[in-house]
């Protein structure tokens, strides 16, 4: 409690003292502001004065130059620049070698071209914004590389001034540092006459002027610097608000060193002394107020003075421990005279500071020593004293502190006689108190009344003034209330007075007050009726109020009326609402008639559609700024009271209709009126409508199906509602539109509800089916985009149902009929389902054809069986690739790209693998089957684009039915016979890409021929011959593929052009199929050791085809096939072969030697070829590195080879010496016969070889016998070549 | 129209094929053999080039076959006396058809008591190891004497001491020390050889045990019933996705497997008879009549 008590002692001191130091701080800003205004003023002033002079000197320049005066200089910028010596043409080097930087932040501007003839040099000044000052005389410091600077008249010490040095030393002389030089900041331009050079210029340290100082910043601040300008503190304490509080303490500890202190003492003693004191105080306080130093002080003091010195005159009654007077009315007397006096004294000094120190000290004094009602009479001399000296000195916010003094001195005394309020306790001090509080408003609403006002500050002060007088008086008042029934007629009548008050002629003329105490006294009023009155009683009665003084603002075209009616319906409309809210309670658990609520809403909804409608309609004028707003929101609350009215009356089913229809009376209204607030309401009420209808129109959750007959009556009715409310809304305001839309989707909303409801599961689809058609008929008749809008909803609905209930019916009806029904609606309605003007009509087209297809094609994947499914989507895709042929519908081939790539897709991963058979007949082959021969129909058919027709993207079809058919091929034939089938296949290709020219079709043909290649490597070659077998499976199926390869071969080389010759093409490749399977088959076949033997005969065969036919391609083969001979002979006929060799002379002699015959024994063939080729030029890679040119290198060094190793590996060691030396003769003749130089040296190595062979093994490892016959075989053979070289020398000089 | 009468005369050539190959019995194996065969044969074939070029003498094949044999060969005399007695039978057949080898090398035959080992296989210098498991599958000393004379003249066309000759040239062996052999493990020879190898094995086992008066039924025999069991392990493919799956686990491991299929084998095996003109009619003799009989009572 005590806290409490300290806490409000604080409060109550605190309020004057915060008043004091913000009425101290505001003088002393008002006066540092006038002070800086005054300087700002000043420096305007110079800046003025600076730039009047500046102009005047350019002008002066600009005539002596002789040019026409530059225009106004901008405004200096920050930015410092540099004289550019670019800038300045026609310079010489030394007076370029100056360059000077202006310390000012002068802007230079271009030096114009220099004419000799123009000006004189001296007078070539650069425009710039340098300050140009008068001649100034430079002081000449003695030094010839010293130019020393004029001195600025008046600004900061040179120092400041940067010097740039100079590039190259600068000579003047006294006579030369002339004044012009002075102000000229660039260098001169040089003499045109050159007995008379111009000496260049000093440099010029240009002096900041008063102009350029203002624009410099000032130096930037430290954080400390800073905060001690922002924060005085030294200042604000110690000089200022120490003082105030000092004296405040002072006068307070008198006051209660009169009551506490000094008990000893007697009352006279005590007033004695305190007197002294305020004397002294008062004393002190004028004498020292006359000295500067003192000024606050002194008026600290005068003030403390004059309260301590009331206090004493309140004291010597009212405080028993000072007691000396016995007489009221004379301590009254000499209170007032005391206060007069104060307040005579302190007017002199015209100091608020004084005055409102003194009457704070007063008020405190009394506070603080108060004991009875009575002594609370000193507090309404006090307020009088306030209010006499703000109206005289117009010191409004003393006033404000009195105000706060005054009630918050009486609150202090009935806090501390009743601390939890007076309420429930007897009062017998009420009425005085409740006089002496109705005083205190008085006197300072009569202050408010009387005052005049001339700035607006001082209004704004006193306005819160009169607020503060009526608000603590209110709060006081309630604080002492002991009935509070009573307080209805305190409020009414304050409020009564207030508004009487507001009305009377002096406030009228001051507007300000008049609307103050008129809103004042309003409120009162109509806050004091829930002080008697309840319920809908209160709404009543502010409503009744309300429309009067509505009525009368109109009447009197007296805006505070008007808006004051406005704004009381307002608040009752809020709290009808706020009410209102036990008809949403109530409306939770029953759906009894409310008839009473129902009829009041509705009436109230009528009073606020009036304000709103009506009367803002009629009186428009009156409703331009604020009441316009207001009376839309009265508009609103009438909706929200019709609303809560409507579900009042109406129940059950029959509230979704009543609202319905508030909303088409709303919608109807907005058409007529034009108001879009309206339709706003009217949205409102539909989402009302819409929950409520959706919540319990629909009865979805009923066990029992008691409301279906009423279901079946509102869900039409609420449609056709908002049907209507659609037409009422329909205009072409776009505001209307979104609505329009809304209550558009609603009505379809409550008919799809109702058939979803209402109609067997297998039924709604096609109910719905045929909404949507109606819909969109409608709307491309009505041309309202909302029911194509609804439709493809609708669509994508009835889509679903089909797919989530329809497909799973166990009536083929229910499933067929739906889905037909739908897909054919889709098709039938795909163009017309939007307005015709729709931008989105050709997507929407689109979209609903795929719908449809999407459809029939779900419905053939539930229906059909799982491997149909392939043939009846391709069959399917066909159609639609047909009948766009025929009715040209733009997106049905792309449907029938993706039904036929979902075929496809089917048969990959299904069809393909299945096994299983349909009346015999293997259903991969049928189904399969059937997709194939539709992708080939749908390659001919299908519509494509011009640009995938040129690029021949149809014949993605043809890839795939081909790359099927190689798969079925693959499946339903005998491993061994796969490769035979794929090589027909292959051929059919290409016969009919040859004759259709097709060249995609060519190339699927060279696929197959290529995999039916691969495939003989898997199967054919390796296929064993069975019992009963007379001809090996190899032979007999790989030898018509050969065929085959040969045939198509033929096929295309007769169709080579000349240009097609020697260049790598499809034929080539064909043909190596030939040949690769023949090889192949040769590998296979032929037992390992004669594999060489086959593909000899092979290769010449090859060769006399090249000499036959005059292919070069068959070269290439045969010299590829003659070096798989040389690898195959050397790797398995003579390493790979057995290590015993005994008796074997077939296995180990013969093949190797047979097939080196033969393959020498082609070489008249080589010799021709090489006839016939070597003037070729335009050989093809495998021809040359195959050595088209030269195949008889190729015939004779190969069995040579070949030979060569057999003799090393299968000779008898002591035999291969000799066998070499034979065969190099042989060679030798054969070269000598073939006048080939190449086998003859071949030869001559080889007997080299055998020399070598002797001396370094045979002559030491050899047994006897086979060395001699070594030594003398060879001998005899070397004599031989050395002979036939004898002989022949001339020959093979001449071959060689 | 000259062309279109050849096309038509090729799909008539093709459409007989066809009718030919649909008739056959779906009995060919779809597989990469043909050219893992043919990489495998290329492949040996090269590998023998440097064979011929680091040959060792046949006194280093003796002397690193019995430090070989030594590993693996029991130092303990025979645990039963029919064991025993079987060992002495096996070394009997083996010394009959050894003496008609090439190579005059010490052959010695070596019984592996164990009846899950259906295998024999030999080392370098003339030791031939059989597995009992083995010897239960045979119902004649001809099909005994075929099976000593394949891995007789593994060793007496080189095959063996080819391993050797690689494995040393491979891991730089020095093969005159017996630490260096006992290096090489003995899985090279217990895992086969190279498909040729296995081939030519055949072919001159056929041979020597017919020069040793064995009758070739013998070795068709042994093929017959290894082809037999095989076919009964093949599954045939029946759709292409099958074949592929299988094509591609046989690619893998066809090129890795030693042994050529039975089937080729006994076709090989037909071959050489009707070439060398076997005495493919000479009487069968019967195995061991008292190793039957032992293990007939166990």
């Amino acid at each position: 409690m005590e806290i409490i008590v300290v806490l409000i002692g604080g409060f109550l001191l605190g309020i004057p003292i915060v008043a004091i130091v913000a009425l101290v701080r505001s003088a002393n800003t008002r006066r540092i502001l006038d002070e800086n205004s005054y300087e700002y003023r000043d420096k305007i002033s110079d800046l003025t004065g600076e730039i009047a002079k500046l102009r005047r000197e350019l002008e002066d320049i600009a005539q002596r130059v002789g040019q026409p005066a530059p225009a106004p200089s901008p405004a200096p910028t920050a930015a410092t620049h540099k004289v550019n010596p670019a800038q300045a043409p026609m310079q010489t080097p030394a007076q370029t070698a100056a360059p000077i930087e202006h310390p000012t932040r002068a802007t230079i501007v271009p030096l114009p071209p220099f004419s000799p003839s123009q000006a004189p040099p001296s007078a070539a000044v650069p425009e710039t914004q340098v300050p140009l000052k008068p001649p100034t005389p430079t002081p000449w410091s003695g030094s010839i590389d010293t130019v020393v600077s004029p001195q600025p008249p008046r600004t900061e010490p040179a120092s400041n001034v940067p010097v740039v040095p100079t590039s190259q030393p600068v000579t003047a002389t006294k006579a030369e540092a002339r004044p012009a030089a002075a102000v000229q900041p660039l260098p001169a331009v040089p003499n045109p006459q050159p007995s008379a050079p111009q000496p260049p210029s000093p440099p010029v340290q240009p002096t900041p002027t008063r102009f350029a100082a203002l624009q410099e910043e000032p130096p930037r601040k430290s954080f400390a610097e800073r905060l001690r300008a922002t924060l005085p503190l030294e200042e604000v304490l110690g000089m200022n608000l120490f003082a105030k509080l000092g004296i405040i303490l002072l006068v307070l500890g008198f006051a209660l060193l009169g009551r506490v202190a000094l008990i000893s003492m007697g009352p006279g003693a005590r007033v004695a002394l305190i007197y002294a004191a305020a004397g002294v105080l008062l004393g002190g306080g004028i004498r020292l107020e006359g000295k500067e130093r003192y000024h606050l002080v002194g008026r600290t003091g005068i003030g403390g003075g004059w309260a301590l010195l009331f206090f004493t005159t309140y004291a010597m009654y009212h405080v028993p421990q000072m007691a000396i007077m016995s007489s009221s009315m004379l301590n009254c007397v000499l209170m007032l005279v005391v206060a007069v006096a104060m307040v005579a004294h302190t007017l002199r000094y015209k100091s608020q500071l004084v005055t409102g120190l003194a009457f704070l000290l007063a008020f405190s004094t009394v506070a603080i020593s108060q004991d009875s009602v009575y002594a609370l009479s000193a507090g309404v001399i006090l307020a009088i004293g306030i209010v006499a000296i703000a109206l005289r000195m117009r010191w409004y916010e003393l006033e404000v502190f009195g105000i706060l003094a005054s009630f918050g001195n009486h609150f202090y005394w009935l806090y501390r006689l009743y601390p939890d309020g007076v309420a429930g306790h007897p009062f017998p001090q009420f009425w005085p108190s409740a006089i002496i509080l109705i005083l205190y408003w008085a006197i300072f609403r009569t202050s408010y009344i009387a005052r005049t006002i001339q700035i607006p500050r001082d209004e704004t002060i006193s306005t819160i003034a009169a607020l503060l007088n009526t608000m603590l008086l209110g709060l006081v008042m309630k604080f002492q209330s002991t009935r509070p029934e009573l307080a209805f007629y305190g409020i009414l009548a304050i409020g009564a007075a207030e508004f009487f008050c507001g009305q009377l002629p002096r406030t009228r003329r001051r507007r300000p007050a008049f609307i103050l105490l008129t809103v004042m006294g309003t409120i009162l009023m109509f806050a004091s009726v829930p002080f008697k009155f309840s319920g809908n009683n209160i709404a009543l009665f502010w409503m009744i109020a309300a429309e009067i003084l509505l009525i009368a603002g109109i009447a009197q075209l007296e805006v505070v009326f008007r808006r004051l009616g406005l704004l009381a319906g307002l608040l009752t409309g809020l709290l009808i609402l706020y009410e209102s809210q036990h008809i949403v309670e109530f409306r939770q658990n029953s759906e009894a008639l409310l008839l009473q609520d129902g009829i009041l809403l509705l009436t109230c909804s009528i009073f606020f559609y009036l304000n709103s409608l009506f009367i803002r309609e009629k009186w428009t004028s009156l409703f331009d700024t604020f009441d316009g707003p207001i009376a839309t929101a009265q508009g609103y609350i009438g909706c929200a009271t019709a609303f809560l009215g409507v579900w009042g009356l109406f129940t059950g089913d029959w509230t979704a209709v009543g609202w319905s229809l508030l909303m088409l009376g709303a919608a109807v209204a907005a058409r007529y009126l034009n108001n879009k607030h309206l339709i706003v309401q009217a949205s409102a009420l539909l989402v009302a409508v819409t929950v409520r209808e959706a919540v319990f129109n629909c009865h979805l959750s009923d066990l029992y199906p008691h409301h279906v007959a009423l279901r079946l009556i509102t869900l039409p009715l609420l449609a056709a509602v908002c049907y209507g409310t659609a037409w009422a809304l329909s205009s072409v305001n776009d505001l209307r539109i979104a609505p329009r839309t809304v209550v558009l989707w609603a009505g379809t909303a409550s008919l799809v509800t109702l058939a979803w409801a209402e109609l067997p599961p297998m039924g709604i689809a096609c109910a719905w089916l045929a909404l949507a058609v109606t819909l969109a008929l409608i709307g491309r008749r009505t041309s309202i985009a909302e029911f194509s809008y609804q439709e493809h909803v609708l669509i994508a609905l009835v889509a679903f149902q089909l797919f989530a209930v329809n497909i799973y019916s166990q009536s083929p009806i229910e499933r067929y009929l739906p889905f037909l029904a739908c897909a054919a609606a889709l098709y039938a309605i795909s163009r017309f389902c939007t307005l015709k003007e729709a931008s989105y009509r050709r997507p929407a087209a689109w979209i609903h054809t795929w719908g449809a297809t999407a459809l029939l094609a779900a419905l053939a994947w539930n229906e059909s069986p799982q491997l149909w499914l392939t043939a009846i989507w391709a069959l399917f895709a066909l159609a639609l690739a047909i009948v766009d042929r025929i009715f040209d519908v733009e997106e049905l081939p792309y449907q029938a790209h993706l039904l036929a790539l979902l075929a496809v897709l089917r048969a990959v991963t299904l069809n393909l693998y299945t096994q299983d058979k349909w009346h015999g007949v293997d259903l991969q082959l049928l189904t399969v089957g059937t997709l194939i021969a539709a992708l080939y129909a749908m390659a001919v058919w299908i519509r494509m684009p011009k640009s995938l027709r040129q690029s021949e993207v149809r014949h993605l079809y043809t890839w795939v039915a081909s790359a099927l058919a190689a798969w079925l091929l693959w499946s339903e034939l005998q491993p061994i016979s796969v490769a035979v089938g794929l090589a027909v296949f292959g051929l059919l290709l290409f016969e009919f890409g040859t004759w259709r020219q097709q060249r995609q079709i060519r190339l699927q043909a060279y696929v197959a021929l290529a995999a039916g290649f691969a495939r003989i490597f898997f199967v054919n070659l390796t296929a064993a011959t069975l019992p009963g077998e007379a001809l090996s499976p190899r032979i007999y199926t790989v030898a018509p593929i050969a065929l085959i390869y040969f045939f198509v071969w033929a096929q295309l080389q007769s169709s080579k052009t000349k240009a097609d010759i020697g260049r790598w093409s499809a034929a080539d490749l064909i043909a190596y199929f030939g040949t690769g399977s023949i090889a192949a088959l040769l590998y296979f076949q032929t037992p390992a050791e004669w594999i060489v033997f086959a593909w000899a005969i092979l290769a010449v065969a090859l060769f006399a085809a090249t000499l036959l036919l005059n292919q070069e391609v068959f070269h290439q083969q045969a010299a590829l096939l003659v070096a798989a001979i040389v690898g195959r002979g050397l790797a398995h006929n003579i390493f790979g072969g057995s290590y015993f060799v005994d008796g074997d002379w077939r296995g180990n002699f013969v093949v190797l030697s047979l097939t080196a015959l033969l393959l020498l024994a082609a070489l008249p063939i080589a010799f021709r070829l090489r006839k016939r080729y070597a003037d070729r030029a335009d050989l093809s890679f495998l021809s040359r590195y195959t050595a088209l040119k030269y195949p008889e290198q190729i015939l004779f060094f190969a069995p040579i080879i070949l030979i060569s190793f057999m003799i090393v590996v299968k000779m008898n060691p002591g035999m291969v010496t000799l066998s070499w030396g034979i065969e190099g003769v042989i060679v030798i003749v054969l070269g000598l016969l073939a006048s080939q130089r190449s086998y003859r040296i071949t030869g001559l190595l080889l007997l080299l070889l055998c020399v070598g062979k002797i001396v370094f093994r045979d002559a030491w490892q050899l047994d006897e016998r086979d060395r001699y016959i070594t030594f003398i075989a060879l001998g005899a053979a070397l004599t031989l070549v050395s002979t036939l070289y004898g002989r022949y020398r001339e020959i093979v000089r001449r071959l060689l | 129209m000259k062309s279109v009468l050849a096309m038509v005369a090729i799909l008539l050539i093709a459409g007989v094929a066809l009718y030919l190959a649909q008739q056959r019995k779906r009995e060919d194996v779809v597989s990469v053999n043909a050219v893992v065969d043919a990489a495998a044969d290329w492949q040996r074939d090269l590998t023998r080039v440097p064979m011929h070029l680091t040959r060792i003498s046949d006194e280093q094949e003796t002397r690193i076959g019995d430090q070989l044999a030594k590993q693996y060969a029991s130092t303990e005399p025979a645990e039963t006396a029919e064991l025993a007695a079987m060992e002495r039978y096996v070394n009997d057949v083996g010394a009959r058809v050894a003496a008609h080898a090439k190579r005059k090398l010490a052959f010695r035959f070596h019984l592996i008591p164990n009846v899950d080992l259906v295998n024999a296989f030999a080392l370098p210098g003339g030791h031939v190891f059989i597995g009992q498991g083995l010897l239960d599958q045979m119902t004649s000393e001809d099909e005994l004497a075929f099976v000593l004379g394949h891995e007789i003249e593994h060793i007496d066309h080189y095959h063996a001491v080819e391993r050797v000759q690689i494995e040393a040239q491979l891991n730089k062996l020095n093969l005159d020390i017996v630490a260096a052999v006992a290096e090489i493990p003995i899985s090279l020879w217990q895992d086969g050889y190279s498909k040729d190898q296995e081939f030519e094995a055949d072919r001159e086992g056929i041979r020597i045990a017919s020069a040793a008066g064995y009758s070739p039924q013998g070795a068709v025999n042994m093929l017959e019933r290894w082809t037999k069991l095989r076919n009964e392990y093949v599954i045939h493919a029946e759709t292409p996705t099958s074949e592929l799956s299988q094509l591609a686990i046989q690619g893998l491991t066809g090129y890795f497997r030693t042994h050529p299929l039975p089937s080729e084998r006994l076709a090989q095996a037909n071959q050489v008879i009707a070439q060398d003109r076997l005495p493919l009619n000479r009487p069968l003799k019967p195995f061991h009549v008292e190793y039957e009989v032992t293990s007939d009572e166990r």
